[in-house]
């Protein structure tokens, strides 16, 4: 099994980037009948980080979403990145001309 | 903000899907310049990992990267303090030496004279390095 990092390309500079989980979402809950004090941090899924690049990256996270999810997994790894996950190699070298021949040189696969 | 349209290519039934930007940022000549420097810099790291024949998908790329990046970061205002041009072909040699010195470190041999002949820059590096 192999990880990669999934980079697009900013909307400003073009150079390519990768969001980064920086601390879990802290969800709190507000009440009609009640106080409620609990607030619960909520790691984001890789998914959710993804579509979470809306408006960064210069292509629309939806439409990479659809493409990597039928040839790896998305997770967030252990230092909050944005990564897919691979059975071996191959299946990367796959998701990678997939996005290539999609988006050009918009979307990279990379440690 | 994007517009997505598909092209039917060629009579192929291939669907390519282009996102196209409306680029309300490349107006910009300070976002110009910047784009031109990033371009430069990645187009730069492609020729070398491609000369030195190291995959894309290589897990050592990661610190490799990032050493280099914290060595740009400090040559670049050193560079600037001696005066130089830091264009777009200069940032990019800049990277480079950077890059290689990096590459070094994580123990890849590089053959020498391995990147064009620029004293001035590989100066600034081991500089940095020292």
């Amino acid at each position: 099994m192999i990880r990669l990092r999934l980079f697009g390309r900013c909307r400003i500079y073009h150079d390519p980037v990768s969001p980064v989980l920086k601390a879990p979402a802290q969800i709190g809950w507000d009440s009609w009948f009640r106080d409620i004090d609990l607030v619960t941090p909520r790691r984001l899924k890789g998914r959710e980080l993804l579509l979470r690049t809306r408006g960064w990256w210069t292509v629309e996270p939806a439409e990479v979403l659809k493409i990597v999810e039928t040839h790896g997994k998305l997770v967030v790894g252990d230092n909050g990145e944005l990564m897919v996950e691979f059975k071996d190699q191959n299946a990367a070298e796959t998701l990678s001309k997939a996005l290539s021949d999609q988006f050009g040189n918009q979307m990279l696969l990379s440690p | 903000m994007f517009f997505f349209v598909s092209l039917c290519l060629g009579g192929s039934r291939k669907k390519i899907v282009m996102a196209i930007e409306n680029d309300e940022f490349g107006h910009d000549p300070s976002v110009q310049r910047m784009r031109k420097i990033f371009s430069s810099m990645e187009k730069a790291q492609w020729e070398l990992l491609e000369k030195l024949k190291i995959s894309t998908f290589d897990d050592r790329l990661r610190n490799i990267r990032k050493t280099a990046l914290d060595l740009f970061g400090k040559s670049f205002p050193l560079a600037i303090s001696k005066g130089m041009n830091l264009d777009e072909d200069a940032s990019a040699g800049l990277y480079a030496f950077c890059l290689v010195q990096s590459l070094k470190l994580a123990g890849i041999l590089i053959p020498d004279n391995f990147l064009p002949d620029n004293k001035q820059l590989e100066a600034v590096v081991m500089e940095t390095i020292s």
